[in-house]
């Protein structure tokens, strides 16, 4: 093996191990290795007969998915040139690129306006659908190993972006150093985070497992509840991540840690992989009450006792911190950005390793590397083989096959960042003796004082961030050392701070003016970094001295003040009248809601009378029912399902052929389907789901969940009998007829998601979309829920007609009326849907069962 | 006999465009097959025509907008207001930055 290429015809190798999951929010889809390399067969089929053959370019554009990686493997194999653009980039950005490489084809996501980009695209959401009937054909194309790969844009901290070219041999050498460095044993999972276009993700979190035959798990949306459901249900043991991530868990931490004071019964750490920074309660900005502080103090306590423990027992410590990340996480991989030792000091006090890197873009991109074996705190690691560095004047110099040749069309710039064929990273370090790298700063960031004192930002900023009160902060020259600081709600006094952090810095460091930041968070780089460049810009251009916002502001009302695009909205806030919300607003903010907060909401709730208030209220009351939906996974556990089954067949079906008599019609139909199905059947009585059960034949009856009207289990307050009963036939019905809550008011989000999770596991669903029994021997009309179900799960849909059921025991009877009575079940052909409007789907269903 | 009318800054859309969730809120699958903000903002702009013709809250799942050959959409209604309408018609149009439609309604008496 020489080249990617190799690496990528490979894959077919690993065959049935798993390769990609993708988890969309309520299905996760799979795909081994041999699925993977077809579909780059596909892909690169598709590209030949679009005329683009090798050392053609193509632009990839859009968020991390299996499709992304794919596109970008297909286009390696075949060598065109690929071109990844961060998917948070705008189309002026990508139209400045496009002129200068030429792409023949974009491929690139749906969700993004393009604008006036004239190139032919391709939309990353449709690959599935379009090329699923795609022939494959023989690929002509030998790729060597000083052919280009990729053109990768860095979006560095400085202004317009520079195409830095790659070839196969400098990522193709780097993966191979990086894997005899790190030496991957055992079943490994990666969960992708970082964005794809950026090379870091690229190289350790996509070519590296899949040189090494591990799965990666991608996420559609980067919010909490999909990380937390990635973590629960995939074996992930590693995350590639940068610095900022693991500070917004830490923060998230410490805030669920407050919460918990407030409000013992919440789980505490539901909420830990929020990306957003931390909402603040008024209550705490407030100031803290005696408890809080104890409990605080109490988990500090906890710290220092962890401290002096060996790392390998810490984890028992934090074992419910650790059951969060799941049972097979390993270690964290970290790069990107400096990586404070405090933040690092933290973590390992916790008893995760955090592996810090180090590399650039144009080191294609590990130069350094901590390894679980031998790694030190706050070192970025010992160099790889083959890769030589050395230390002039500060700062560090590289040399190996990793190293870029230059900058794509820019010359001047490619001869600025050599020196007698050493690549200038110009990043300051020194060696120490047992060869770890510690890096002091960017040579680009680093204040060189006029008395010939150079200053590090990093390390005021270091000291900054640890105030109670600042949220980040950025310090950069303007004639003098000035901060600018970016405070938590509440009422701070930075000058107070500004005299704390001075009297801990040394005379050359002390900060020499300061600000506060107007915004809610600076300018960041895709990788999180802040961009200086841009607060300099603004600080020049708004000399003035700037007032100390303090705000108390929640996580609702950070996103309505986001939606909107104030500064600031009031628990009184109307929404309409003050804020003039438009419906294309509403629509937006409830959207953005509801990943925020996981529970479904219609927009209905907000009329011209709505106040902040409000929506916090009607959030609040619906987070908590849909908290108690639990699922119970021992339910489809293999031994339940036996118990079930045996259940079944001695108990229940015996003592029910008493009433009735079936007759069965249309096996036939449902015998060769694969793979789990939604059953949807006309509901006339209770005993429908037994007949349902007997009548399926086994390989489906082994493997079926029962949707249970959720309303219908709901606590009384006050009726003792009543909620004993409910309790007793909730757990009959789990145990022995694998029921599980379906909600029909508030809980749907929560339902779907169940509902994708029994289908991820192989279960079938059987469901009555009517919502009641029949009252008079008549079908209701279908709930448009059936609709968004099967339109969200992506299987095939079974009819059932019961027939007979409504005479034999209906709503108003209290027992069954007649014995050994003829009943029939007719199963209809499967229904396939394939992007159809949600009423569309139930009428047609509905029409079909009406039909039968 | 009702109408309606809607005005829409397509850019407004494009901003939209990047929040998959409330997309999926306001328009079907079957609707976002061309994912042009021109094209979006005419169908979202139909719809709210429509709303407003009837006076009633938005409920855009409801109605769906199709493209038909002779490029003029064709807008169908899945609730019961369905059977309260003799005869509707409609229209969009777009040029630069925005998009409208009109409604006219008929109702049965």
């Amino acid at each position: 093996m020489q080249t990617l290429a190799d690496v990528v015809w490979e894959m077919k190798h690993f065959s049935e191990k798993e390769c990609f999951s993708y988890k969309t929010g309520y299905r996760t889809f799979r795909m081994n290795y041999h699925e993977a390399s077809l579909w780059i067969g596909k892909i690169a089929s598709f590209f030949a007969k679009k005329n683009i053959t090798q050392h053609d370019k193509v632009i990839l554009w859009g968020p991390n998915s299996p499709w992304w990686s794919l596109c970008l493997l297909a286009c390696l194999r075949e060598g065109i040139i690929a071109v990844p653009i961060d998917a948070n980039s705008n189309q002026e950005l990508v139209g400045k690129i496009q002129q200068q490489v030429h792409a023949k084809l974009i491929v690139r996501t749906k969700f993004k306006d393009a604008g006036n980009i004239n190139i032919p695209t391709f939309f990353l959401e449709d690959i599935e659908h379009e090329l699923k009937d795609f022939s494959v054909k023989k690929s002509k194309n030998f790729v060597k190993p000083r052919d280009i790969a990729e053109i990768v844009y860095t979006s560095g901290t400085t202004g317009t972006p520079k195409g830095v070219v790659l070839t196969h041999e400098n990522i193709f050498s780097n993966i191979i150093m990086v894997q005899d460095h790190f030496q991957m044993r055992g079943k490994t999972c990666f969960l992708s985070l970082l964005p794809l276009s950026h090379l870091f993700e690229q190289n350790i979190g996509l070519f590296l497992p899949i040189y090494n035959d591990a799965s990666i798990v991608y996420l559609k949306t980067l919010s909490n509840r999909l990380i937390m459901q990635a973590c629960a249900t995939e074996p992930i043991t590693n995350m590639i991540v940068v610095p900022r991530i693991l500070e917004l868990f830490k923060n998230n931490l410490y805030q669920k840690i407050k919460e918990k004071n407030k409000n013992p019964n919440r789980s505490k750490l539901r909420g830990i992989f929020n990306l957003n920074w931390e909402p603040i309660m008024p209550q705490q900005a407030a100031g803290y009450s005696t408890q809080l502080r104890n409990k605080e103090e109490k988990f500090q306590k906890l710290l220092r006792y962890a401290r002096s423990l060996p790392f390998s027992l810490r984890k028992y410590v934090f074992f419910s911190l650790h059951k969060k990340f799941g049972r097979h996480f390993k270690f964290f991989i970290i790069g990107g950005a400096p990586f404070e030792k405090d933040l690092e000091e933290f973590w390992n006090t916790l008893g995760f390793q955090v592996m810090q890197g180090y590399g650039l873009t144009e080191t294609s991109p590990v130069l350094t590397c901590n390894v679980p074996t031998d790694w030190k705190v706050g070192s970025v690691g010992k160099v790889l083989d083959h890769v030589q560095i050395t230390i002039k004047n500060g700062e560090v110099f590289a040399k190996g096959p990793n190293i870029f040749s230059g900058y794509y069309k820019n010359p001047e710039k490619t001869k600025e960042t050599f020196e007698q064929g050493w690549f200038k990273t110009g990043d300051m370090g020194e060696l120490d003796n047992s060869g770890f790298l510690f890096l002091k700063g960017r040579k680009k960031d680093m204040i060189v004082l006029p008395d010939g004192m150079n200053v590090y930002p990093e390390d005021i900023e270091a000291e900054l961030n640890k105030e109670e009160e600042v949220k980040d902060s950025c310090v950069i020259w303007l004639g003098k050392i000035h901060a600018v600081v970016l405070l938590k709600p509440g009422k701070a006094d930075l000058n107070k701070i500004i005299g704390h952090v001075n009297s801990r810095l040394q005379s050359h460091q002390q900060i020499q003016e300061w600000s506060t930041w107007h915004d809610t968070d600076f300018p960041r780089t895709p990788t999180l970094k802040i961009r200086k460049f841009k607060v300099l810009e603004y600080l020049q251009s708004h000399k003035t001295s700037q007032k100390i916002r303090t705000t108390e502001a929640t996580k609702l009302q950070e996103l309505i003040a986001d939606v909107c695009n104030v500064a600031l909205v009031k628990q009184s806030t109307n929404l309409v009248r003050d804020l003039s919300l438009s419906s294309l607003d509403r629509v937006e903010l409830i959207g953005r809601m509801e990943d925020a907060f996981g529970i479904e909401l219609d927009e209905s709730i907000i009329d011209q009378k709505t106040k902040v208030e409000d929506l916090q209220k009607i959030i609040d009351t619906k987070s908590q029912l849909v908290s108690k939906m639990r699922f119970r996974t021992f339910v489809y556990q293999s031994w339940c399902s036996a118990l079930r089954s045996g259940a079944q067949l001695i108990l229940f079906f015996p003592f029910f052929r008493i009433f009735m008599r079936k007759k069965v019609i249309g096996k036939d139909n449902i015998m060769d389907v694969k793979g789990p199905v939604i059953f949807v059947a006309n509901h006339e009585s209770y005993l429908d789901p037994i007949l349902l059960l007997k009548a399926l034949p086994f390989k489906f009856r082994k493997s079926i969940a029962l949707a249970a009207w959720k309303e219908f289990f709901d606590y009384k307050k006050g009726r003792i009998f009543h909620n004993l009963l409910k309790g007793l036939i909730y757990h009959v019905s789990t145990i022995f007829f694998g029921a599980y809550l379906f909600a029909q008011t508030t809980g749907i989000l929560k339902s779907l998601e169940n509902t994708g999770r029994l289908l991820d596991l192989g279960e079938s669903v059987l469901i009555f979309p009517e919502g009641r029994r029949s009252v008079d021997g008549k079908m209701f009309p279908f709930k448009n829920g059936i609709g968004m179900l099967v339109q969200e799960m992506k299987v095939p849909v079974v009819p059932i007609k019961i027939a007979g059921m409504y005479e034999l025991y209906n709503i108003h009877d209290r027992f069954p009326k007649h014995f050994n009575y003829p009943v029939t079940v007719k199963f209809g052909k499967p229904l396939y849907f394939d992007s159809e409007s949600i009423p569309s789907i139930s009428k047609k269903i509905e029409k079909v069962v009406r039909g039968m | 006999m009702k109408t309606g009318i809607d005005l829409i800054f397509i850019p407004s859309i494009a901003k939209l465009m990047e929040n998959e969730a409330a997309l999926r809120k306001m328009l079907h699958p079957s609707e976002m097959r061309i994912m042009k903000a021109e094209h979006l903002a005419g169908k979202i702009a139909l719809k709210e025509a429509f709303f407003k013709a009837f006076e009633m809250k938005p409920r855009w799942l409801d109605l769906e907008v199709k493209e038909t050959s002779s490029g003029k959409p064709k807008l169908i209604v899945y609730t019961v207001l369905i059977d309260k309408i003799e005869k509707m018609d409609y229209s969009i149009s777009h040029d630069g930055d925005y998009a409208v439609a009109q409604v006219v309604v008929l109702m049965k008496k």
